[in-house]
């Protein structure tokens, strides 16, 4: 029956007593909005649209259109409290690989050490990167192939204490990975291994350890000898360096 | 459970409040409709905006308060039933059409409707706008999205500057 209730538009009278009592808005609110400039959309609404926007449209897109809603992108750590540069639509070139790198370090930074999650491709630098920029990440979702090489895990893993769940698409693991969540995580629960092939050091008494302190799923039965992610691939290959800048990136 | 037949009605026929646009045009509407404004929802809470008196909206037209009650009309039965937990998929189903049919409308408009839902806060508003706008940015390029939404040309300073970006952000152009 409400739904037969029309706008009633009754003649415009004349209400010149300005008779505002309590009621209306507040008379602080500034006069009618004439103009139609996008650009300039209060930030608490640009926000709003923001946090329905794919992080890596903020950062490719939106986020660089002009300098007002890059100001809003840029400096709203809330914005990127929960990190999301997860892609269905990867692709195998080193460009994209860098760019999504770069994206993932962008991301964090504007987070503000608030980035309580991240869910993307990472490799072994960027889990440096964010290691020392995210102190409370809860939720750690590598969509790349997971590779963590022995020198990088105590850089890395004794940095995510609140780590509560973590997840690799596939990659590589290595007994020294499994060994430092065991003692670096107290309150990881759920450690799903995807795709990931093992390093034929992990024991089975590890991997029983693990069992009994976090639920463990997906532990792949297969062994490898190597990892087969970009940044090894590169490294194998002398390239590093050159296609990462290096040493423009402060760790 | 048991929602009130009609909104606040005390008495069998629902409370009608009357608001006022910026250009004086006058528009009598059920109270539980216009509630769904938190900025409202007091006002007429302590009894304001009957009879004669109405409610002056000083920021907003009469043709995005008319567009504005469409929406509030449309959704404060399914508010009254505090988010519906009892309501049907049907129901779901029709307002989320009618959500989507509402906000198909020409940009100008939008931009209304989105200020006006921002100062009234009308949250389901907002956020359906919000989306609308997301909607129409997504994976589009710095540059198309100047262009969809009609960004004024760029300051020397302001090119300068979006220039720089566009250096240190050199992978978004890969």
């Amino acid at each position: 029956m409400v739904n037969l209730v029309e706008p009633e538009i009754t003649t415009p009278s004349l209400s010149s007593e300005g008779g505002d009592k309590d009621g209306g808005l507040s008379p602080s609110t500034p006069p009618p909005q004439t103009s139609r400039d996008w650009a300039a959309l209060p930030r608490d609404i640009l926000c709003e649209v923001f946090r329905r926007t794919r992080h890596a449209d903020i950062l490719c897109g939106a986020g660089l259109a002009c300098t007002a809603w890059r100001g809003v992108a840029a400096e709203e750590p809330a914005l990127w409290r929960r990190v999301d540069l997860y892609e269905e639509d990867y692709r195998e070139e080193l460009g994209y690989w860098t760019g999504r790198m770069a994206m993932g370090r962008a991301a964090v930074d504007r987070s503000r050490g608030q980035c309580e999650s991240f869910r993307g491709p990472a490799d072994r630098y960027l889990l440096l990167y964010l290691a020392n920029r995210a102190p409370s990440l809860r939720s750690l979702q590598v969509t790349s192939l997971w590779c963590l090489p022995n020198a990088f895990v105590d850089l890395v893993i004794p940095k995510m204490p609140m780590l509560e769940v973590l997840t690799m698409a596939g990659g590589y693991l290595m007994p020294s990975t499994l060994h430092a969540l065991l003692r670096h995580c107290p309150r990881l629960d759920l450690l799903d291994t995807g795709q990931c092939a093992l390093h034929h050091e992990i024991t089975f008494r590890l991997l029983d350890e693990c069992h009994s302190k976090f639920n463990v799923v997906k532990v792949v039965p297969g062994r490898s000898p190597m990892c087969f992610c970009w940044t090894c691939h590169l490294e194998s290959n002398g390239l590093l360096a050159y296609a990462y800048n290096l040493d423009n990136i402060i760790f | 459970m048991a929602a009130p037949e009609s909104g606040d009605g005390n008495n069998g026929a629902a409370r009608m409040v009357t608001l006022i646009s910026s250009d004086n045009t006058r528009f009598e509407v059920e109270a539980a409709a216009a509630s769904l404004s938190q900025t409202l929802q007091l006002t007429i809470l302590d009894g304001g905006g009957g009879g004669g008196d109405g409610i002056p909206l000083p920021n907003v037209d009469s043709a995005t308060l008319s567009k504005v009650l469409e929406y509030c009309i449309k959704h404060a039965p399914a508010a009254a039933n505090g988010g519906a937990p009892n309501a049907t998929a049907v129901d779901r189903a029709e307002l989320e059409r009618f959500d989507n049919e509402f906000v198909n409308i020409d940009q100008s408009v939008l931009y209304s409707l989105i200020m006006a839902a921002h100062n009234l806060e009308i949250e389901g508003l907002q956020s359906l706008v919000a989306k609308k706008v997301a909607d129409m940015i997504k994976g589009k390029s710095p540059m198309e999205i100047r262009r969809t939404l009609g960004f004024p040309d760029p300051t020397p300073e302001e090119q300068a500057e979006m220039n720089a970006h566009m250096l240190e952000y050199g992978w978004a152009y890969e």
